[in-house]
């Protein structure tokens, strides 16, 4: 299998790392070769227009372990604000948005338990 | 420029009409008087439509502790109106199946089915013919949207993809002379649908220009919010553009009792994947 490959942006899975720089249309990097693709990247590169990226699995010696691991919840909250940033001004969505960030938490928590089980 | 309505609606005539099955079948739900067992022998006449039914039936979005095994089974279970709602749903979905669209569809259909069910979990004290209305309404909002990425797979990829704008359907409405929410509800009026089915389905981002059927057209409205929060699945659209306060009033739930429907309704969605097949 080849060290880097084409995927379309739909496809693409966690563990999978930028193959290459990407570029928007005036040539400016968007990102740089061996950043992770993860959950938030991928949807601000699908809302950049973005169909298609050069990807490579990562390797023992890509991973920096001086640093800590993706925060996923962080991510999730993050994808929730911007989601709804354009009604958060409702009170009732602060709510509705504290309590989807609340349950996914209590979700992945319970997944984790029933893995160690 | 815009694309004429007088246009698009024109084009509805290359869509696919009802399957002869459907035109069967709706002969004779105007009668007054029906029995389940002429229903059956009809949907029984297509042995593929029948296992689709069947299929959608048996998934966990009914909760039938065992295994429904006929058509008039089903009937007798879910009662005469959910039976209808679902073949006339489940036909739609088939007439959508194994072709090209500029999206997809298996993501589409995902997010269509979470919006389903945690309508129907959304309405949980509410009557089962309601919560599988619901379902049902939440399956087939966004069918508006698949018959754009058919009828010009390029513009409805500049739209939701290039244009990198916040989608709305306003903007809709200029881009393509007409909102996937009115492209739905013609479809659904072709097809003969339940008025409650294409009021939601013209209405789901609308939900104070809804004429009747405000408690379905709540949930869905709401539903549609929490699956693109929850990024469940993807119906090319980003951004919650607007949130009416009256919709979340008239289903008259506390937040304490959302969080419980949000667990039960995400479980619920987990379990959904041997039933995707059918979708896409």
């Amino acid at each position: 299998m080849a060290d880097k490959w084409e995927l379309a942006i739909d496809d693409i899975t966690p563990g999978l790392l930028l193959g290459a720089d990407l570029f928007d249309e005036f040539g400016i990097v968007l990102c740089r070769e061996g950043e992770p693709l993860t959950n938030s990247l991928v949807m601000e590169l699908r809302q950049g227009g973005i169909k298609k990226v050069t990807v490579k699995k990562a390797k023992m010696a890509d991973i920096d372990i001086t640093q800590p691991a993706i925060d996923h919840f962080a991510e999730f909250d993050h994808h929730v604000d911007k989601c709804l940033s354009m009604v958060m001004h409702h009170d009732e969505v602060q709510q509705i948005s504290g309590i989807i960030k609340k349950v996914n938490r209590s979700r992945a928590q319970s997944s984790d338990m029933g893995l160690k089980n | 420029m815009a694309d004429s309505y007088a246009t698009m609606v024109g084009e509805l005539k290359e869509l696919p009409s009802p399957p002869m099955v459907i035109q069967r079948l709706q002969a004779i739900f105007v009668k007054n008087e029906i029995t389940g067992r002429e229903i059956a022998q009809i949907v029984e006449t297509d042995q593929g439509f029948t296992a689709r039914v069947l299929r959608l039936v048996n998934s966990p979005f009914y909760g039938f502790a065992r295994k429904i095994v006929s058509v008039e089974e089903a009937i007798s279970m879910l009662g005469f109106n959910s039976i209808k709602q679902l073949i006339l749903a489940t036909s739609m979905m088939n007439a959508f199946k194994n072709q090209q669209y500029a999206i997809n569809m298996r993501k589409f259909w995902l997010h269509s089915l979470a919006v389903g069910v945690i309508a129907k979990h959304l309405l949980y004290n509410r009557n089962s013919d309601t919560q599988n209305e619901a379902f049902l309404c939440g399956l087939l909002h966004d069918v508006g949207r698949l018959i754009f990425s058919k009828m010009d797979p390029m513009k409805f990829t500049a739209f939701y993809f290039d244009m990198k704008s916040v989608t709305n359907i306003e903007n809709e409405t200029k881009f393509f002379g007409i909102d996937h929410q009115k492209l739905g509800e013609l479809l659904a009026k072709k097809w003969n649908f339940p008025e409650s089915i294409a009021t939601v389905i013209a209405n789901h981002h609308t939900p104070l220009e809804a004429k009747g059927h405000n408690l379905l057209v709540s949930a869905v409205n709401i539903a549609d919010i929490v699956a693109h929060a929850f990024a469940i699945g993807d119906s090319a659209n980003f951004y919650i553009s607007d949130f009416y306060p009256e919709a979340w009033k008239t289903l008259g739930l506390d937040f304490e009792r959302f969080e419980k429907t949000l667990h039960n309704a995400l479980d619920d969605v987990d379990k959904s994947n041997e039933t995707m097949g059918e979708f896409h």
